[in-house]
């Protein structure tokens, strides 16, 4: 190990790590975040406060501008109060589209730095303006802001804040160290009454600054640690009960079957194509048991869903002609939709089957209303007019609707197709195969 | 007779499967129950006609890319052939497989033995044999022009993108501050090269992809990946 992954072990930072961190932090969560967008409740909390905090220093320094005795005459200080609203509502508007949208423009990391150095410098220096002297301890909410953004920036980054080191580090930095030999200089050799009155209260309000940061980023940073631990136990309670339920499946039903084909074997009772068909059978379970625990993610893959299906029509010895390709078969349903979805290719596999087809086709399309599966075979004719009342195939179309399962005769047999309605709420539409 | 390797962690399957092909086929079958098994299989036979390879081995680092890549490697001239459940758990490899290897075929584990059989002598005496109806739902229509080998080569460009991929390697939850950390890396220089990356991993099918995906892409595909990793980095 190299002498600087020593020290960083030890906790130590170089200057420019120091540096670095700084840069990472100027220029903002959005820079790093390229996860999903985190819908957390500690991000939302973060946002929303970073949000607040500067429409209130916006609506403190408005009050304090209007409700102020003496007013400046310099016309640059007199745009101070219109510069300092404008950065505060941008960043205060910005950070609750964040909240609502989860995306940000893709601005490059050096003008990200760049552009919120800028606005923090122009900031700064406005609130100051706008609120001079001891004034300026009401731009508090600043530094909610910033401990608000540091939390946003360091979880985004993987880092771990450790705010509690934020104010020593500040009083030791170079720029709080020069500050006050400034100051102590300018008490010195000026009349120390107006440096008492205009520094002292500005260097103040940034201790202020940093101390409400730190406070600040140590709460939310505690609500999302907490936050983190209550959803680790909400996994570990859900990964348990699930444990909990394959245990009683492999016991009651897995296990039972097995012996039950142990027990027939043992007493001859049964031929040895029998046993190959009840084992496939249960293979076939264990594939269904396998595509429920995938529905139970809440999202299924197409594919997945007609997979079992078309190894069950393998396994009865039928020649499967033509099966849909990943690109046709990709798109991700709901679970809703997958399990009408799979009904219907469960209902018109097993129609087949039961027919006595020997060649089967499966086929799968969706519009913009519809996930329809067809499947065709070679067993004969069938006119919907004549689906038998009660029986499977009448069943789903009655499920579909009567114009949803469509029944062609073709040359040598028959082509079911069944439209599973997509609707608003459980379309997730189509994905990138990968 | 032609000679075959087959390359499963289930031993008492992929012994009764070499079995049944030995004897329906007359072909002479090679075992290998571990990928560290398959160097020291190809060792002992003379010549290889056709690998048939498992992707899953749970109890292992790596999957049957790496043993169909090492396979490849060594005998460029042998058949590759898949055998698999063919499931979920597997999809990504075999997608990875189908499309940046000369695989001839893929054979569902759940098919009859005979359907098995027919595909496996169809690559012995054709060369190639239809992709399994039960797995061909995993697999796109054409395999793409641009996922090649040598298309990996683009993904380490220089020193840094290799210590980049070699810190995600070995990364359990990757951020930016565990890959800066790991590499020796800046923050920035850690995302100015994952942003560089970014146009050559279209071809990979990875749109703007996460940290965690980019370490989940280099994990299953380290075979094809990690010769130029070496390169860059000089060893």
């Amino acid at each position: 190990m190299s002498y600087r992954r020593d020290w960083h072990a030890m906790g130590g930072t170089t200057a420019s790590q120091s540096a670095e961190r700084s840069l990472a932090l100027i220029a903002g969560r959005e820079a790093w975040s390229d996860e999903s967008p985190t819908r957390s409740a500690a991000t939302k909390v973060a946002g929303v406060l970073e949000a607040a905090a500067f429409f209130t220093a916006a609506t403190l320094g408005w009050t304090y501008h209007l409700t102020a005795h003496s007013r400046p005459s310099s016309s640059v200080i007199v745009l101070a109060p219109v510069a300092f609203s404008i950065i505060c509502l941008l960043f205060s508007v910005r950070q609750l589209l964040l909240v609502l949208i989860g995306r940000d423009l893709p601005f490059p990391y050096g003008a990200r730095v760049t552009v919120r150095s800028v606005l923090a410098l122009a900031l700064i220096t406005s609130a100051f303006a706008v609120m001079p002297g001891w004034a300026s301890l009401n731009s508090w909410p600043i530094g909610v802001a910033l401990g608000a953004d540091a939390s946003l920036t360091s979880w985004a980054l993987g880092w771990h804040l450790r705010p509690s080191r934020w104010w020593p580090a500040f009083l030791v930095s170079p720029y709080h160290l020069g500050a006050v030999g400034g100051l102590l200089g300018a008490a010195t050799f000026q009349q120390s009454g107006s440096v008492w009155s205009t520094a002292f209260p500005v260097l103040v309000a940034l201790h202020l600054w940093v101390i409400i940061a730190s406070v600040v980023a140590w709460g939310l940073n505690r609500l999302n640690d907490n936050e983190k631990a209550d959803r680790e136990r909400a996994y570990s309670s859900a990964a348990s009960i699930e444990h909990q339920k394959n245990a009683h499946w492999l016991h009651d039903d897995l296990c039972a079957q097995l012996r039950l084909v142990s027990i027939q074997v043992q007493s001859r009772s049964i031929e040895l194509e029998d046993v190959a068909q009840l084992l496939d059978d249960l293979d076939h379970q264990i594939r269904l048991r396998q595509l429920d625990a995938i529905f139970a993610t809440d999202t299924v893959r197409v594919a997945e869903i007609i997979q079992p299906w078309l190894r069950r029509a393998q396994n009865n010895g039928v020649l499967i002609d033509r099966v849909p390709s990943l690109d046709e078969v990709s798109m991700i349903v709901s679970t809703e939709v997958g399990r009408e979805f799979s009904h219907a290719v469960s209902v018109l596999t097993s129609n087949a089957l039961n027919a006595g087809a020997t060649r089967i086709s499966f086929d799968v399309a969706q519009t913009e209303h519809h996930l329809s599966i067809a499947v065709s075979d070679d067993a004969g004719g069938l006119k919907t007019s004549e689906l038998p009342v009660g029986r499977a195939l009448w069943s789903l179309q009655q499920d579909l609707g009567q114009d949803q399962l469509v029944v062609t005769p073709t040359p040598n047999g028959t082509r079911v197709q069944a439209n599973v309605a997509l609707t608003e709420r459980n379309h997730r539409g189509a994905v990138v195969a990968r | 007779m032609a000679q075959l390797l087959l390359v499963d962690d289930a031993s008492a399957l992929a012994e009764l499967f070499a079995l049944a092909i030995e004897s329906k086929l007359g072909h002479s079958v090679a075992v290998a129950v571990a990928l560290a098994d398959v160097g020291d299989a190809l060792k002992k036979i003379d010549h290889l006609d056709l690998a048939i390879v498992d992707l899953s081995f749970p109890q292992e680092q790596g999957t049957g890319l790496d043993a169909l890549a090492e396979i490849h490697l060594a005998v460029p001239s042998a058949k590759l052939a898949i055998i698999t459940q063919g499931d979920l758990w597997v999809a990504q490899v075999l997608r990875d497989a189908w499309e940046l290897l000369p695989i001839a075929t893929v054979i569902s584990k759940s098919a009859p033995l005979a359907y098995q059989l027919g595909a496996i002598e169809s690559v012995v005496t054709t060369g190639s044999a239809p992709v399994d109806p039960a797995v061909q739902t995993l697999l796109p229509a054409r395999r793409s022009p641009y996922r090649t080998l040598s298309s990996f080569a683009s993904l380490v460009h220089h020193g840094g993108h290799a210590k980049l991929w070699t810190a995600l390697l070995s990364s359990n939850d990757p951020s930016y501050k565990e890959i800066a950390d790991i590499s020796g890396l800046k923050l920035n220089t850690v995302k100015n090269y994952r942003a560089q990356l970014l146009p050559d991993l279209v071809a990979h099918g990875l749109e703007d992809p996460t940290l965690r995906e980019m370490r989940d892409f280099a994990i299953r595909c380290r075979p094809f990946l990690a010769p130029y990793l070496d390169v860059r980095d000089g060893k």
